[in-house]
């Protein structure tokens, strides 16, 4: 059977699906790793930032980083390539954006905390195991100081820079062992000597713009204001917004310790023994099925496949009108809408039986929110399937990263596809 | 508590809930309002009513159970289940999908189904009393088993000796739909498409099987981009003119939004346009 979104089957390039297996039968031109377990860990492991978030399980594969890294490239070289000659076009964006979107700034900066919240629960199994390491401290740190810096007026690059020393220093202090991620092999062969700062830098930001992204949570909630930020020196907005990232980190900070007090007592729940169970989960049917929609979404996006329903060709219009526009929050929401349609879809032909699409998660500390950006989320029954991500070549400016609270005051709503 | 006890678990849902005796028994609990699944469970003689329901079912079989004043905005739907002479009363459910379901000798009153897009089902000696049904359209599934009885008709859902009272069709496409053997009485029949309906017997009037639901979609498009943007828009211009090519036959695409995104309409039409059309699609059967 051809998977296609409508009636009709013109969508002569999609790919064949054996409904017995659960999964396509052909591939296009990207999806060389639908088959291949650790594509589909990149929906579980830190997809949304893995260079914030660890990997305990050690599933982040070569091949994985290998991906981020030429993405990691591509988003470097757009986001230095950019500055010269839109700076202050981008500083006006965000000036425009933080003004009129203070209420989605908000949302935006409480995502962030709860990004910090599954950091934090990650934190607590982490000292739970004898690994102790005071990652929250380290991350609250490091929002701390980039929103102090910020609010001096330091330029972005020392700002990252400061950065880049403190974590080096609080991760080797911590006996981290460096693992497969640039990050740590880069901040240990500067703790060791081996490497300048600017060798540490350049590596970090190869590996995938994670000197920026990873400079800790305020310098995170700026880059999603747009690659505007960089046009420098920082606007007070943005400089404001670092400091507000700053105080939530605080305020998380202490949810967090009240986290792990609860589970050193017995009364939270230790979602992070889950993990084992959700590897399985990661290769049913089900997850197979969403991946291919999810790429034929992207392939309708793009162009290569037309859609044959008329209102589904609309939605596909309206959605490529955003991108040409760069209103990437309102092509993100879109986006999902059309995914979720055609999820629906596959469920009334009586596929994914056991998913449900469900649009607000329940957080570690049991905080219900929703939307949130994407990562897993660790109670074991929610995946969250984005657009674009693992793409680097198509819709590298869609990117979550650059979707922000963005120029347009639109936001993306993820899907989360619980599995039973 | 009712759906905590029923999570993960299969069989008898009287002896999971431990409910006394063989009588009916309300089951009725805030929480089927939860996104939740159960599965392979039997309900016998139990009572569900005044809910807004999201829980789904896969698998179950549902016997002399009565629901009433259930409703749902999309979330609720069931694959798989069986159902025997239950009582469906005041229920008004919106997008449900019902893949591979077997209605037999239920009554269903005062049943509002909207959006309602099933594959593989069949409703056996079901008496239906004013059912609304808007904007329905039969999903395929071809490699999805199904009841003999659709595959005896080569139909993809079937009305197998049915009795319809006052029901009231709208928006609807019946291809693939078999009705074998029902009585139809006092129908209301608004912009259906009767083409593709396998019976021997049409219940539906002449002039009524050139309903095409499509068009009534198109006039709604134009009557709201009128009101909002005016008949000197270019929006308007260009789905008018659109209209007037699809009825007339000169082109029979359905492709409407080409004309739209075409570079002629300006964006802040499509701007504005774009969120009143998700609304209106979401009515119709596509």
């Amino acid at each position: 059977m051809v998977w296609c979104d409508g009636e009709a089957s013109e969508s002569v390039l999609a790919r064949y699906f054996d409904p017995k297996l659960g999964r396509f039968l052909t591939q296009d031109s990207y999806l060389g790793q639908i088959d291949e377990p650790p594509s589909l860990h990149r929906y579980l492991y830190a997809n949304a930032n893995p260079l914030f978030f660890t990997d305990p399980t050690g599933h982040y594969s070569r091949a994985e980083f290998a991906s981020d890294l030429k993405w990691g490239k591509d988003f470097a070289s757009a986001f230095f390539g950019d500055l010269a000659e839109n700076a202050g076009r981008r500083a006006v964006k965000v000036g425009e954006a933080v003004v009129t979107n203070a209420a989605h700034m908000v949302v935006e900066t409480g995502a962030q905390a709860h990004d910090v919240l599954v950091l934090a629960a990650d934190a607590a199994k982490r000292t739970a195991t004898g690994e102790g390491f005071d990652e929250i401290n380290l991350w609250s740190e490091t929002a701390r100081a980039s929103g102090e810096a910020f609010a001096e007026g330091k330029s972005t690059s020392d700002v990252i820079l400061g950065n880049v020393k403190n974590v080096a220093v609080s991760t080797l202090s911590a006996g981290i062992v460096p693992t497969v991620q640039e990050q740590y092999s880069a901040l240990a062969d500067f703790a060791a000597g081996k490497a300048t700062i600017e060798d540490v830098e350049d590596r970090l930001a190869n590996a995938a713009g994670g000197a920026i992204l990873n400079a800790g949570l305020a310098s995170y909630a700026s880059a999603r204001l747009g690659y505007g930020w960089r046009g420098q020196p920082l606007s007070a907005e943005v400089a404001q917004l670092a400091q507000r990232g700053s105080s939530i980190a605080k305020g998380v900070k202490g949810l967090a310790e009240r986290g792990f007090e609860r589970l050193h007592e017995g009364i939270g729940r230790n979602d992070f023994t889950t993990i084992g169970r959700i590897e399985p989960r990661v290769r049913s049917e089900s997850v197979s099925t969403l991946k291919s929609i999810r790429r034929h979404t992207e392939r309708l996006v793009r162009g290569n496949v037309k859609a044959s329903n008329p209102a589904i060709a609309r939605q596909v219009r309206s959605i490529q009108r955003a991108i040409s526009r760069e209103q990437f929050g309102r092509a993100g929401t879109r986006y999902h809408s059309l995914n979720f349609r055609l999820v629906r879809e596959a469920q009334a032909k009586g596929f994914l039986r056991d998913v449900i699409v469900d649009r607000s998660v329940q957080t570690p500390l049991g905080i219900r929110r929703s939307r949130r950006p994407d990562y897993r989320v660790t109670n074991g029954e929610i995946l969250d399937i984005k657009p674009w991500r693992n793409n680097p070549k198509a819709f590298d400016l869609t990117d979550q990263f650059q979707d922000l609270l963005g120029a347009t005051g639109e936001m993306p709503i993820p899907l989360y596809y619980r599995l039973w | 508590m009712v759906i905590e006890r029923l999570l993960g678990q299969r069989g008898d849902a009287r002896e999971i809930l431990r409910l006394p005796g063989d009588g009916y028994v309300d089951i009725s609990d805030a929480e089927w309002g939860e996104l939740e699944i159960l599965r392979d469970l039997t309900f016998h003689r139990v009572v569900l009513a005044q809910q807004e329901i999201a829980v789904n079912f896969v698998d179950c079989l549902f016997r002399e159970s009565r629901f009433r004043g259930l409703h749902s905005t999309g979330h609720f739907w069931g694959a798989g289940n069986r159902w025997e002479r239950c009582d469906l009363s005041g229920i008004n459910l919106a997008d449900v999908i019902s893949p591979a379901n077997v209605f037999e000798q239920c009554a269903f009153e005062d049943v509002s189904l909207v959006g309602y897009k099933p594959a593989k089902t069949v409703f056996r000696r079901c008496r239906f009393s004013r059912l609304r049904l808007e904007g329905f359209r039969v999903v395929d599934n071809a490699t999805l088993k199904g009841d003999p009885d659709l595959e005896r008709r080569g139909a993809r859902v079937a009305f197998v000796q049915c009795e319809f009272d006052q029901p009231y069709f709208s928006k609807c496409f019946f291809e693939g739909v078999a009705f074998d053997g029902c009585q139809v009485s006092g129908a209301v029949v608004e912009a259906c498409d009767f083409r593709g309906v396998i019976t021997d017997q049409p219940w539906w009037k002449a002039d009524e099987r050139s309903g095409d639901p499509f068009i009534a979609f198109l006039q709604e498009l134009i009557d709201v981009t009128a009101e909002r943007l005016g008949k000197e828009s270019a929006s308007y211009d260009a789905l008018d003119g659109y209209r007037r090519d699809y009825v007339s036959g000169r082109t029979t695409s359905r492709d409407y939004s080409a004309v739209l995104y075409g570079g002629q309409v300006p964006d802040r039409e499509l701007d504005l346009l774009e969120e009143i059309f998700d609304d209106i699609e979401g009515r119709y059967p596509f």
